[in-house]
């Protein structure tokens, strides 16, 4: 019989402490899988929000525009706006480009001021772009008029047109007003005066951002530029990449090809490079890898009475081990591979509940809503775990390997026992 | 000092119009209500510019105006920027006008408090209604000497929570009854606003000063500066002018 099979018997030995030990593992495994799943599944959908709706996977601006951002610098803006999303479209490695202008205004209703965020879009292109069609929950996505939304002129009395809008569900219940109906904002011009428009709801959207669906509303670019006084320009020019395209070069490439677009003086910026709340999810997984470590390490102090356990109550059979010519290394190995063992079927366990846990939920989602309320983050309130080799395979073998190295503190010490001493212990 | 802005074009533009006087031994209440009485005329009518300074340049807006009594003023912006915006403040309400939207936004509340084309003024300091002495506790705080005149100076305490600065000092001209500073403050004494006023002319037998330069305490490398090109007063404004049918129209 060799060390493995005696390894492997003597589990058995005592089954109580043995399911204590695999169960511990078994426990610290699923959690960290789960956390791990639901982790992954924050970081994919903030990319995706903060990709969809605010830095796309390249952002183009004026250079000074993110050091004024706070004071809503609209005239920083990108000039030749159409030209220089051409260019980006026309660069290898693009799949998609849109021209945005976004800024802040306020509708009046009674005596509040409801602060609201408006975008100025090119609807065509959002629906590649941004996949605007899956969060239209009622009404449609309005087409950009050729007509401007105030009167011609001092002889036209035939008043402004009302702008279609596509606005998120929570600015409707904001308002208290519904698909059809009319409101007014008043904002900020590029010229740095003010400026009133009026929108119509012709779409209602669910934008998976909290912030966004209790503020944002989108308007076609056209009337939005008239708005704010920006003819021709744009805020910002958003590129998506090409799957698999090399992030670096598109960016430098992307960089020259609007460059030659536009006299403004640009900044072009891959999104993981902009200051977002992503850098936060990126720290948190750090954080949340040494919290994981530390479920380790707990389980693996049951990992580590079992085994002192065991060597205690078994001193007599490691003296008489060693007297039939065992060395001190081979009863080290045994009381390892029986550690190593206990680590495998508890590991083993944990990944196997912990991905059909993260499985169910990462078809039925979590509602964070209540938890997120108030929480000014690109994070959607129901978040979907994914599984992925960094929750399953990885977090398996640390536990497994945790487990099996927290053994060997216990084991060494068998290396001090003299066999005689061994067979006289009572 | 908000009745103090609230002269040629409503607050905007300030007309601190005066008669020379005997004013010896007078109390803050006699001061204030002669530099009051001096404020409002019958009728103005006024163009006027406004430039605004901050970090990223200045930038000029025109206007033209019209004001009947105390409490109705339109103004009308005809700089290319926002040419057609109007404004308009009757007795308690202030209603704005934007050639691109298809309804009038009435301001009231905390909407008050909303800068007027991104200046030093906010639409609260337009707010019209009650006398200097009805809205606030008046103290004469002693005379001073600013830009070479000698001035009362005038402590003002708001009788009311609801008054746009809970406390002003005011510097009024000695002999013409015309403010030629004024600083406002918050309840905690912090300072919000300062305002200079100078060219102060005779015409058409008032006295005003033609330019005003606000500093919002608030707000670093931000000042805006109203000057007053042409004036008119006592002339034949029609009362349809100042109502919401016209205001859109």
């Amino acid at each position: 019989m060799n060390l493995t099979q005696i390894a492997w018997r003597n589990i058995g030995r005592n089954r109580r402490r043995s399911v204590l030990s695999v169960t511990a593992t078994a426990v610290a495994t699923m959690s960290v899988v789960m956390l791990f799943s639901l982790l992954s599944g924050i970081a994919d959908d903030m990319a995706s929000n903060l990709t969809r709706f605010y830095t796309g996977e390249v952002r183009i601006r004026n250079e000074e525009f993110s050091t004024y951002e706070y004071l809503q610098p609209l005239h920083l803006s990108v000039d030749n706006a159409e030209a220089t999303v051409a260019a980006v479209e026309g660069t290898d490695g693009v799949a998609a480009a849109v021209p945005r202008i976004s800024g802040g205004g306020a509708v009046f209703q009674d005596d509040r001021r409801i602060a609201l965020l408006f975008t100025g879009v090119d609807f065509e292109r959002e629906r590649e772009f941004s996949n605007i069609d899956e969060i239209i929950a009622g009404g449609e996505i309005p087409v950009a008029s050729a007509e401007p939304a105030g009167p011609s002129g001092p002889s036209d009395t035939s008043g402004p047109r009302l702008v279609p809008a596509v606005v998120g569900a929570g600015v409707l219940d904001r308002l208290g007003i519904g698909l059809g109906d009319r409101f007014t904002l008043v904002t900020r011009t590029a010229m740095r005066g003010s400026n009133a428009m009026s929108f119509e709801v012709a779409g209602v959207a669910r934008f998976p951002v909290p912030a966004l669906n209790d503020a944002g509303f989108w308007a076609p670019l056209p009337d939005v530029q008239r708005l704010v006084r920006m003819d021709g320009e744009a805020g910002e020019v958003l590129a998506r990449m090409d799957r698999g395209a090399d992030e670096r070069a598109v960016t430098e490439a992307l960089a020259l090809s609007a460059r030659e677009a536009t006299s403004t003086p640009l900044e072009v910026k891959y999104w993981k490079e902009i200051e977002t709340t992503y850098s936060f999810i990126e720290m948190a997984q750090v954080i949340y890898s040494i919290m994981g470590l530390i479920f380790f390490i707990l389980a693996g102090t049951v990992i580590i009475n079992t085994t002192m356990m065991a060597i205690y109550e078994r001193k007599k059979e490691i003296g008489t081990l060693e007297a039939m010519g065992m060395t001190p290394r081979e009863v080290v190995r045994l009381f390892f591979t029986e550690s190593l063992f206990l680590a495998i079927l508890g590991a083993g366990a944990g990944l196997v509940v912990g991905v059909i846990f993260a499985s169910i939920l990462s078809r039925t989602g979590i509602d964070f809503t209540e938890a997120f309320r108030g929480v000014d983050m690109e994070i959607s309130p129901v978040l979907y775990p994914k599984i992925t080799p960094l929750s399953t395979v990885v977090v398996t073998a640390a536990s497994i390997a945790v487990g099996a190295i927290t053994s060997l503190f216990p084991t060494t010490r068998i290396t001090r026992i003299q066999p005689v001493e061994a067979l006289r212990d009572e | 000092m908000k009745r103090t802005a609230t002269g040629i074009i409503g607050v905007v533009i300030f007309a601190w119009t005066a008669l020379p006087v005997a004013a010896a031994d007078l109390t803050a209440e006699e001061i204030v209500e002669r530099l009051e009485s001096n404020q409002v005329q019958e009728t103005n009518h006024a163009t006027a510019t406004m430039v605004v300074r901050d970090r990223f340049g200045e930038r000029t807006s025109t206007m033209e105006s019209w004001s009947k009594g105390r409490d109705v003023t339109l103004i009308e912006f005809t700089s290319p920027a926002e040419r057609g915006q109007k404004v308009l403040r009757t007795e308690n309400e202030i209603y704005l006008f934007y050639p691109d939207a298809a309804e009038l936004i009435r301001l009231q509340g905390a909407a008050l408090r909303e800068s007027m084309l991104g200046s030093d003024i906010s639409y609260e300091d337009m707010t019209g209604g009650k006398t200097l002495l009805e809205t606030y506790r008046v103290e004469l705080l002693g005379e001073e000497t600013i830009h070479g005149h000698r001035c009362y100076k005038v402590g003002f305490e708001a009788r009311r929570r609801n008054a746009a600065y809970p406390r002003q000092t005011v510097w009024i001209d000695t002999e013409l009854f015309v403010a030629r500073r004024s600083e406002q403050y918050a309840l905690s004494g912090r300072l919000l606003k300062e305002i200079e006023m100078d060219r102060i002319e005779t015409i058409g037998g008032y006295t005003i000063a033609r330019r005003m330069i606000i500093s919002d305490a608030l707000k670093r490398n931000s000042s805006t500066e109203f000057t007053l090109d042409d004036v008119q007063f006592d002339i034949q404004v029609d009362d349809d002018l100042f109502s919401l049918e016209e205001l859109s129209w």
